[in-house]
Formats: structure tokens, C-alpha cells, sequence
């Protein structure tokens, strides 16, 4: 399947689950060999290139969830753009002054100096995701579609097939409980959290 | 501290920016003047940046196994599987044989499953994906594009017996082979190992050469000798060696039953 137009991948992010899933895997499949050229151009390993592509794929879909991406240009220039300065960041934390190989003006976009970068660290992973699979796979998807893709209460009713957005209310409170008296139960990710939203 | 859903509701409005620039800065001024709301804000940002932070590993979680699928060999349709497993089986058999033989005795299980993997991808044909004829190639066809909802379909439609299913769990082991997924497709091809052995002889055979390959990617290399047959001080492996690298099946087969003949 050929990359779609930009407003339909945006569409299928915004639609989160399986519209979401597709959309990455298709990024993956048509634009992973961009940034893996630019990186490795780069003095970056395989490895680096990987692991960026990653990272950027997690920004891209956060800024479009959040927003961020507005189509003043492509996905795919946003995509390169955003990998481009998370690598260029990356060097500089090894080496203060950096010059790429390959003419990058265009990608040196200011509005991503000061990206969002929420640590990606592996035990913080593992304990967040440690307790959210102790989270029914249902309370899961509401929390997906709700505060992740931002989806309004009745779309979220409709996604998940309830009858109507109260009922999806009543359910999605009785997830939320339970969260919150598993985090209340967890001080040590309540205490990493803490310091990261203060 | 005691909230109402009323409260967390305002709270979650807020935290989704759903409400009005006026009714933000209301919201806001009573958190000022009330510490209980105020600090339910404060637990409610750290319950939103939780589901933040998990749902990025999902993305991060995805691409990662994306990478791992794009590095690992793609499955084919059954119709070429005899040619692939035979030829699989050919370079495997060539390197387990040579290192029997002492042609390289520092040569690792994991060594020459790399080999076998590269060998494994080279050979396969992308061309032929997608082509329908049968239920079996809707499977196949299915377990490829990894619609895995339409392949269990395929898969439970067909009938529910050792022989019928020695195929499609063949197929569904390689599938999960080329996931990565090791004890899945070990399980997957000891099934279709078990089915009887009549016209369909090919289907546990190719389901053993298949569950080498398994064991060897997961460093059970005692086993996987164990498997083919290798017997010390007798030569009988050779034979079955010679069958498999020409694919004739039922001779592999007959050897196979009179060596176990011959065990105590």
C-alpha cells in the first residue's frame, strides 16, 4: 500500500487503535529509509538511525495529537525535520560544535529547538507500563482515545460501540478510579511524575 | 480528599483544553482558593502524563518490532514453501553436516542460523504474494499482509482435524516464525510434525526441517541434532541428508520410521 495523502494520515492518527497503527506502520514502510540515509550521512550508526526514527516517530504523532502539526509542510519534511534536530541534539551533547555534511537549511525549523522530549528511559517505561497492564484492556482503549488522541466523550462512545457518551461516562470514571488507586498504591512512579509535571 | 465526578470532569475539561479561555481562567482562580482542587489537579496531570508516557512506548513498542519484521525473512505462499524449506534444509543440512564432520568445529548454533536466516531471505519471492487460488493461499495470503483477524478465519474454517489443519498450522509456524516469534512457531510446527503421515507426507517434514531452523535461532542446538536424526558412529543421517537436499519426502520418511526402529 503507497503512503497516503497527508490529511488522511493525520485523519488516521487522530482516529487512534488500528487507524493509528496503520498509519505508523506506513510511515514506517515508505519514510524509515529517508531518515535512516540522513542519519547514517551523518556519522550516525544503523543503531542511531533506528533508534531516532523511533523517537521521531513518537514526536510526530504526539505534535499531531497535540495539535502541533498544522500542514505548513509535509509529513514527510516534518518527519526529517524533526529527526534532523533530535540527532543534531544528540551530537551536540557529544560534541559542542557540529557540522552535517548535507545542506539542512530548510530542516533547522527554530520552533523544534525546544521540542517537547519526555524521557524515554527504559525503567521508567517499565514501570509505567508495568502498571497500566494491570489496567482492563477496555479502560486501556478509553484512556487511548480519550486523553491521548483527545477524542470527545461521544466519539469515544462511538469507537468503542456503547450505546450512547453517558454510559461511556459512567465506564470511563469507574477506569479512571482504578488508575488512580493504582498510582496512589505506586510512590515511586508517583514520585518520578510528580517532578516531571512540576 | 473526596472529589465529585462533577470535579473531575471540570478537571479533565481542563486538562484537554476543552473549555473556553473564560471558563479556563475561572477554573484556575478557583484552584487558587481551593488547596483540595488544587492538588487533585496536581494528581490528575500525573494520571494524564502516565497514559502520555505509555501510549509513546506503544508507538516506540510498534516501530521497534516494524524494525525487527523488516530485518527478519518475509513468509511465501505454500505453493513455493516445498522449494524454500527444501532449499532451506539443503544449506542447513550442509553446514550442520560439515560441522559433524569437523570441517569446522568452532561453528556456533547461532552462527549457522544466522546463515540459514540469510540463505532463508535470499531465496524468497515477493512477486508471488497476494495471488488467491485456495482457502490455503487465503491463509497464506492473510498471515502475510499480518491481518492475522482475516487468517484466523481462514484457519478455523477449514476442518478441525490433525490432517486437515497440517498445512495452515505449517503455514501459521512460519508466520510466526518471521515474527520473531519463537515458542509460538515451535508449538505451531510440532502440530503440524504430529499429522499423519499419507498423502500430505511433505507437511511434517517441511514442519521439522522448520522447527531446526526454531531451535537453532534459539541456541537449542543439543535439540535440533536430536531432531534430524544425528546418530554418533552411524552414517544413516547422511541418507536422510541426501532426501532432503533432493525433497524426496517419503523416502526422508521411510528412513525416518526405520530408524526408529531401530531405537531401544
Amino acid at each position: 500500500m503507497s503512503l497516503p495523502q497527508d490529511p488522511e494520515l493525520v485523519r488516521m492518527i487522530l482516529s487512534g487503535g488500528k487507524g493509528l497503527n496503520k498509519a505508523v506502520a506506513l510511515m514506517h514502510q515508505h519514510l524509515k529509509s529517508m531518515v535512516h540515509q540522513h542519519i547514517t550521512h551523518n556519522s550516525g550508526r544503523a543503531e542511531d538511525a533506528d533508534d531516532i526514527f523511533a523517537e521521531s516517530m513518537v514526536a510526530l504523532v504526539q505534535n499531531v495529537l497535540d495539535g502541533k502539526f498544522r500542514g505548513e509542510s509535509s509529513i514527510r519534511t516534518y518527519l526529517k525535520s524533526i529527526a534532523h534536530h533530535k540527532w543534531l541534539n544528540r551530537l551536540r551533547a557529544k560534541r559542542p560544535t557540529v557540522a552535517f555534511e548535507d545542506h539542512m537549511a530548510e530542516l533547522e525549523d527554530p520552533a523544534f529547538a525546544d521540542m517537547e522530549d519526555l524521557p524515554s528511559d527504559e525503567r521508567l517505561a517499565k514501570l509505567v507500563d508495568g502498571l497500566m497492564q494491570q489496567i482492563d484492556p477496555q479502560c486501556n482503549k478509553f484512556f487511548h482515545l480519550r486523553y491521548w488522541c483527545k477524542q470527545r466523550m461521544e466519539q469515544v462512545a462511538v469507537n468503542m460501540g456503547f450505546k450512547n457518551a453517558q454510559i461511556a461516562k459512567n465506564k470511563h470514571q469507574k477506569c479512571l478510579k482504578k488508575l488512580r488507586e493504582l498510582l496512589d498504591g505506586n510512590e515511586n512512579l508517583k514520585d518520578i511524575l510528580g517532578g516531571m509535571v512540576a | 480528599m473526596k472529589l465529585s465526578d462533577e470535579t473531575y470532569e471540570r478537571i479533565e475539561r481542563y486538562l484537554l483544553q476543552e473549555m473556553t479561555t473564560e471558563e479556563a481562567a475561572a477554573f484556575e482562580a478557583t484552584c487558587q482558593a481551593d488547596p483540595d482542587l488544587a492538588a487533585a489537579l496536581a494528581h490528575e496531570k500525573k494520571i494524564h502524563l502516565l497514559i502520555r508516557i505509555h501510549n509513546q512506548n506503544q508507538i516506540r513498542q510498534q516501530v521497534r518490532a516494524l524494525d525487527t519484521a523488516a530485518r527478519q525473512p518475509r513468509i511465501i505462499p505454500f505453493r513455493r514453501m516445498a522449494l524454500t524449506v527444501g532449499s532451506i534444509a539443503a544449506i542447513l543440512l550442509v553446514a550442520i553436516g560439515y560441522w559433524w564432520l569437523g570441517g569446522s568445529a568452532e561453528l556456533t548454533g547461532g552462527q549457522m542460523a544466522q546463515e540459514a536466516e540469510k540463505a532463508f531471505a535470499a531465496i524468497l519471492d515477493p512477486s508471488l504474494r497476494g495471488k488467491l487460488a485456495t482457502a490455503e493461499d487465503s491463509l497464506g495470503y492473510y498471515l502475510n499482509q499480518e491481518a492475522w483477524a482475516e487468517a484466523t478465519l481462514y484457519y478455523l474454517a477449514m476442518p478441525d482435524s490433525l490432517q486437515a489443519r497440517a498445512k495452515p498450522r505449517l503455514m501459521a509456524a512460519q508466520a510466526y516464525y518471521a515474527q520473531s516469534d519463537y515458542p509460538q512457531a515451535d508449538s505451531l510446527s510440532l502440530l503440524a510434525m504430529g499429522a499423519p503421515a499419507t498423502a500430505t507426507s511433505e507437511v511434517p517434514c517441511k514442519a521439522k526441517l522448520l522447527r531446526v531452523l526454531i531451535l537453532l535461532r534459539r541456541d537449542q542446538f543439543a535439540e535440533a541434532k536430536a531432531l534430524i536424526g544425528y546418530t554418533p558412529g552411524e552414517d544413516a543421517w547422511k541418507k536422510k541428508w541426501e532426501c532432503l537436499k533432493t525433497q524426496q519426502f517419503d523416502a526422508l520418511e521411510k528412513l525416518d520410521k526405520d530408524l526408529s526402529k531401530k531405537l531401544p
